[in-house]
């Protein structure tokens, strides 16, 4: 009986929980300058949508505002003339984009008049905030209001507007019957007090940038389609008659909203529960590494909800697990997941949408033949649940300092990856077949394949830079991503693991449902480390110099038994004679007749940049006795010479013997040793040697 | 029947041949050597006194990822050199070829000088055979253009990836299949020229009307044959994985193992010019 009234009660709270009734887990703490409500249908006979659209806009800064931008995202599908068609052709990038048989997308505001009926279509028009100007793109729409709005003022607008949904679409598209459905309304750019709008254009490079609002979205689709959407469910009306089905999905204090629909889908929910997931030890551990009390660490129960395709049904483990995972680690390390749900979208085949995030939603992507040693779709569940973290609460300007979401979750993912799951095989494949079959690939971890990509950066941008006015899409996404996550490696393994962990936790937290920038991260890291760490930012977030220090000379000598040339005499006023000195070790009236070795290091600075001469480069050299001698060098100079004399030559050099600067894009030239990895080496070189031999008999055989 | 008795004097040709084998593994264990020297010494150079593992321990192959990508530079010069050397192969080719051929179809036993000396005897008409393939070559990549294309059809209206997967290697099976057929065309030319002495457009011409008697059952000779190099390679493949390179005994027994597969390829080459030679001689 005690059994089923606990049933009981379980039940009821669900009921309530699904119907909204419950109070939100996000505190409404601040005042959020938008609402929007939108009523959509999904017409699949056109592949269009149609909409009805609410926004509340209230100015909440000191100035008065004359206008309102508009995001029309969907408008950079229209034709070969848009901001992104530009960008994508300057890459040969393109016919990646053009949609086959001409489907391009676009969406047209039908209607747009005050909540007061003036009409205010009149006074829009496109406009192309960034360089180079492109006149001919429809991406953001200003809107001239009647009146300039006043501080504390909100205004109303209705909307009612069509989209076509862009067949080949970046993040967003339709393949038969499988929608994913995102930048799809027309959404305000953010207001900066003093500056003006903030709305940038669709860009090639480049995610995206919104205020925190309260949506309410109804979303009519045909009955047999399964939807999924940002938020929670909220109601459910099913209209048998017309064959058609209305979901209603609520959310606060998110800055986006995404949805998907498709017949193909499984949509499959389980539960988060903090206390099944999180040990008592480890809740302790965290508490004590964070300096919190216990209740700020715990874990809230979150609703997990998967829409997978058919096919990858045997995935639905893996995919639940590294939710569980990234949900408990980012929760413990940056804090609790505040909203009730997570969905988790395995993207429909064939609309260019997978591995993007957005608030409370994200898709991954997986490949029927998925190896279990290979970590995807994991890695991209992770990161892409992250994103929640780093974007979604901590809402960083993506078009203006990419690095602040998509290179401190990159950081976090690896973190997570490597607790969760240790080690993963690269992902190498051929013809859609798993390389891992066939031959043994690597293990790495996440921050060792970051850092290599250093080597690969072309050094043409620095990691702050707008997404658009980066060399190229590789330069972009190396430096946003890998070289920011190497640099925060760094950081991590500079300042070590509590200061670190109380940096991230106390930048997460102050910023929460706020738009820091990098000085923001800057000064909490400054503030927690009570170091002031301004230059590694300079060197390596606003420069392109390259960081690579390394061993360039050691050699041991013994030293000469007798020393050549001319030495003062013993009596004073007698004339230098030219003699032989005896040297210390073989001099009889020492004791000491073993031999002595001068040795020598040469430590080099072969990159432009350098680390702050408070930091230092630790120097362990280790001799044949056994011996270990330590030095520092400051590191601002190209080069530095350390000698020693001792009974034993050198055997190893180390310079950075911790390991801290992951940054250094050379690691082989840190370490010296007499022998070195002759077996590697040799393994190594018959190994390319077999191949260049098959290279060559198979181009012969060709002829 | 014919075909067993092909495939097995195919396999006593070959041994009978070892020498052969032996003088081509050299030729070609030369000129690999010269052209991954630079690869070895950039890896000596950056590797030679390194502590792997330290201070940071990364997998063995990312450190060699990371010094060509540190080296990008060298790639273009690199490159180069690998293309004049692929160009020198492709006109060395036929003089070996020639050797090959030549030697093979002999009833002679080999030496360095008689290989040398068909090399040279049949290098022109080897060179102009090749020539005279390449509007062959062209038919291939036409055929199959037009072969795949149900199967890009099949593949633009998948709802899965399974389409996929299976079309794109079905394409590469089909591009294989299509191989075989041009190669054993080519051999049989080489084969005609040096036994009959012909020209190459009366051997082209001897060629297409032994084909059109007998192209199936050629054919199944050439595709037992790559049946059987498939699974001895396989067998070399699993036998590679069972040793390891961290350990001097595995790490011998792997170059071993390397240089016989390389020797087997060269040997195996032998196998399949003397059975296609066996039919041909069989069915003329």
């Amino acid at each position: 009986m005690k059994k089923n009234l606990v049933f009981l009660f379980s039940y009821l709270f669900l009921i309530l929980f699904d119907c909204g009734l419950l109070p939100p887990l996000v505190a409404s703490t601040e005042e959020r300058p938008i609402k929007y409500e939108i009523s959509v249908e999904l017409l699949p006979e056109t592949q269009m949508i149609k909409a009805r659209e609410t926004i509340t806009w209230t100015n909440l800064t000191r100035d008065y505002v004359p206008d309102l931008q508009l995001h029309l995202y969907w408008n950079a599908f229209k034709n070969e003339l848009s901001t992104l068609a530009r960008e994508a052709r300057r890459e040969n990038l393109f016919r990646r984009y053009r949609p086959k048989k001409d489907r391009w997308g676009w969406i047209k505001i039908l209607s747009l008049t005050t909540a007061e009926g003036g009409d205010l279509i009149n006074n829009s028009s496109f406009i192309s905030p960034d360089e180079p100007y492109n006149p001919d793109d429809e991406t953001v729409l200003r809107v001239e209001l009647p009146e300039p709005l006043a501080p504390g003022q909100a205004i109303q607008l209705n909307l009612e507007f069509q989209g076509k949904v862009p067949a080949n679409g970046l993040r967003t598209g339709v393949y038969r019957d499988g929608y994913f459905i995102s930048q799809w309304f027309p959404k305000p750019g953010v207001y900066e007090e003093g500056k003006g709008w903030n709305c940038h254009e669709y860009h090639l490079n480049s995610e995206f940038f919104a205020d925190f609002a309260d949506f309410l979205v109804r979303i009519t689709v045909p009955q047999n389609f399964v939807v999924g959407a940002c938020g929670e469910e909220v109601d459910r009306h099913l209209d048998p008659k017309n064959g058609k089905a209305t979901y209603t999905y609520r959310q606060d204090n998110i800055h986006d909203f995404a949805w998907t629909a498709s017949p193909r889908f499984l949509k499959i929910e389980r539960w988060f529960r903090g206390d099944e997931e999180v040990t008592p030890e480890e809740y302790q551990k965290m508490s004590e590494l964070l300096g919190l009390p216990l209740e700020e660490v715990k874990l809230h129960d979150v609703k997990m909800i998967l829409l997978i395709e058919k096919q990858h049904r045997k995935q639905v483990e893996r995919h639940f697990k590294a939710l569980r995972a990234a949900l408990k680690y980012y929760g413990l390390w940056y804090g609790p997941y505040p909203y009730r749900t997570i969905t988790m979208v395995d993207p429909p085949f064939r609309t260019g949408s997978g591995g993007m995030e957005y608030p409370t939603l994200f898709t991954a992507g997986t490949s029927v033949l998925a190896p279990a040693q290979v970590l995807s779709p994991e890695g991209v569940i992770i990161h892409e649940f992250g994103h929640n973290y780093w974007y979604g609460m901590v809402a960083n300007n993506e078009f203006e300092e990419a690095w602040l979401d998509e290179g401190i979750n990159t950081y976090s993912t690896g973190r997570v990856a490597a607790r969760a799951y240790g080690p993963g095989q690269l992902p190498l494949r051929f013809n859609g077949l798993p390389l891992n079959w066939f031959i043994r690939l690597p293990s790495t971890y996440d921050w060792q394949t970051d850092r290599l990509f250093i080597s690969a950066i072309t050094r043409l941008d620095p990691i702050v830079n707008p997404s658009w006015k980066f060399y190229n899409s590789g330069s972009y996404s190396l430096n946003v991503y890998m070289r920011a996550s190497t640099c925060l490696n760094t950081l991590e393994r500079l300042l070590g693991e509590k200061t670190w962990a109380r940096v991230m936790r106390t930048f997460q937290q102050r910023y929460r449902f706020k738009h820091p920038k990098t000085e923001d991260f800057i000064s909490v890291v400054n503030e927690v480390s009570g170091k002031d760490l301004s230059w590694f930012f300079e060197e390596f977030f606003w420069s392109t110099k390259d960081f690579d220090y390394g061993i360039s000379l050691v050699q041991s000598q013994l030293k000469p038994g007798k020393q050549s040339g001319v030495f003062e005499p013993a009596l004073p006023g007698s004339f230098p004679v030219q003699k032989e000195q005896k040297s210390d070790q073989e001099r009889p009236d020492k004791k000491i007749s073993k031999k002595i070795y001068q040795s020598t290091v040469i430590v080099r600075r072969y990159g432009e940049a350098r680390v702050s001469p408070e930091e230092k480069i630790k120097l362990k050299v280790v001799f044949t006795d056994g011996s270990v001698e330590w030095r520092e060098w400051d590191g601002q100079g190209r080069w530095a010479r350390f000698e020693f004399e001792k009974p034993a030559r050198i055997k190893q050099a180390l310079l950075d013997p911790d390991g801290v600067w992951l940054l250094d894009s050379n690691l082989a030239n840190n370490s010296y040793t007499e022998k070195g990895p002759v077996a590697r080496i040799v393994s190594a070189s018959t190994n390319l040697l077999w191949l260049m031999q098959n290279f060559w008999l198979t181009l012969s055989s060709l002829l | 029947m014919s075909i067993y008795k092909c495939l097995q004097s195919g396999i006593q040709q070959g041994f009978s041949h070892l020498r052969l084998a032996f003088y081509l593994w050299a030729i070609f264990l030369v000129i690999s050597v010269i052209t991954v020297i630079p690869l070895i010494s950039l890896i000596g150079k950056n590797l030679g006194h390194s502590l792997l593992g330290q201070p940071v321990a990364m997998p063995f192959e990312l450190n060699l990822v990371e010094i060509f990508l540190n080296h990008q530079a060298l790639l273009g010069p690199y490159l180069s050199l690998l293309l004049v050397f692929a160009l020198f192969l492709a006109i060395f080719s036929f003089f070996l070829n020639g050797g090959l051929f030549g030697r093979v179809l002999s009833a002679e036993k080999t030496n360095l000088r008689d290989f040398l000396a068909d090399g040279t005897r049949f290098f022109w008409r080897f060179f102009l055979s090749g020539l005279a393939f390449i509007p062959f070559f062209l038919i291939l990549l036409i055929s199959y253009r037009i072969l795949v294309s149900p199967l890009n059809l099949w593949t633009e209206k998948a709802v899965t990836e399974w389409p996929l997967i299976i079309a794109s290697n079905l394409k590469l099976i089909l591009f294989l299949l299509l191989w075989t057929i041009f190669r054993l065309s080519l051999d049989l030319v080489r084969i005609i020229l040096v036994k009959e002495g012909d020209r190459v457009i009366p051997s082209l011409r001897a060629t297409f009307l032994f084909l059109r008697r007998h192209f199936f059952r050629f054919w199944s000779l050439f595709l037992w044959l790559g049946l059987v190099y498939l699974l001895i390679t396989l067998v070399f493949f699993f036998l590679g994985k069972l040793f390891s390179s961290q350990q001097l005994a595995g790490l011998i027994m792997l170059i071993i193992l390397g240089q016989a597969q390389i020797f087997f390829r060269v040997f195996f080459r032998i196998v399949f010019i003397s059975a296609e030679s066996c039919y041909y001689m069989m069915y003329r």
